[in-house]
């Protein structure tokens, strides 16, 4: 009789502290990359190519940017903490994990035209964001930065799930 | 790991969650748990397709495709829904840590096939009464 899920190399847990040489550790401790399906350039990305620093620059920027419109939209509309809260915390750790700093706060209330609108405005955006993630698994040169991306992808997924309609009502 | 050999332990991963699915959906009852039979039904053909599509996908890369054992471990204790939904939910878990290596030892066309099958398997969680997680699929990062 089997176990029913045969134990699998994973992704060393190394925090990035920067791009190249984190990939290039996680490269060597995971002994996997993204070359093996032919279409890539072998393994052994060195953190002086570090070909996926663009890439990885690019999420920084979206998800920090998307941090910032959560926090506001929280700020400007208190009860909609709950439903929007989730995807800023998400943004932090998704940040952290690429060795990025999130947004310590909300630098303005925004400008929305509703809670309805500002909480419609987070999920189209979300959902964006969300197909960009897996665009940039997609993309990634380094089969462990792959990983992380898509993972990240499916977080996302998750809290898109369970996002509930607007609350009835006025905001404060 | 090769590519050859990521899809051949992702088969052999979804040869198990079909072999559990079936387990789970014997000592669920449809009439009195409606929600969770239907959500291991869908579970099950879901499974049973990917199952498919790894198949012909070692065969396309000139391998032989692993076979199912005879048999699986299965949890101790199947015998109330809210074990049943424990079981469930953790062989999701389980299937979207596979798919993660999946995508890390694949890439183009293959990439995006186990990115959607490792997002599916995420959302699934949540049928099964999971909490929604950080990065869904790597454990390391399980504490965050």
């Amino acid at each position: 009789m089997r176990h029913p899920f045969p134990s699998l190399p994973r992704a060393a847990a190394t925090r990035r502290t920067t791009v190249g040489a984190a990939l290039a550790g996680l490269v060597v401790a995971s002994g996997c990359d993204a070359s093996r399906d032919g279409s890539d350039e072998g393994p052994g990305v060195s953190a002086q190519e570090d070909p996926d620093a663009a890439l990885v620059d690019r999420v920084v920027a979206e998800l920090t940017e998307l941090a910032g419109l959560t926090a506001a939209v929280v700020a400007a509309y208190p009860r909609l903490a709950p439903a929007v809260r989730p995807f800023g915390d998400l943004h932090a750790a998704h940040l952290e994990v690429l060795d990025a700093e999130p947004p310590r706060a909300a630098t303005d209330r925004g400008s929305f035209a509703g809670p309805e609108a500002a909480l419609k405005e987070v999920r189209v955006r979300e959902q964006r964001s969300q197909r960009r993630l897996v665009d940039a698994s997609l993309a990634a040169r380094s089969g462990s930065l792959a990983r992380v991306l898509a993972c990240m992808s499916a977080g996302a997924a998750q809290r898109l799930a369970r996002l509930s309609p607007p609350p009835a009502g006025e905001d404060a | 790991m090769t590519t050859l050999e990521a899809v051949q332990t992702t088969l052999a991963a979804e040869h198990a969650a079909v072999y559990v699915y079936g387990a789970l959906g014997a000592q669920t009852s449809r009439s009195a748990e409606p929600a969770l039979y239907a959500a291991i039904s869908s579970a099950y053909t879901e499974h049973r397709a990917r199952r498919d599509v790894l198949t012909r996908t070692v065969a396309d890369l000139g391998a032989d495709p692993v076979a199912s054992a005879a048999s699986y471990e299965l949890p101790a204790r199947l015998d109330s829904p809210e074990r049943v939904t424990r079981a469930a939910r953790e062989l999701e878990e389980g299937c979207a840590a596979t798919y993660a290596s999946l995508v890390a030892n694949t890439s183009g066309a293959r990439r995006r096939w186990a990115v959607t099958a490792l997002n599916d398997a995420a959302v699934r969680v949540l049928a099964f009464r999971g909490t929604p997680e950080m990065l869904p699929g790597a454990d390391e990062y399980a504490d965050r």
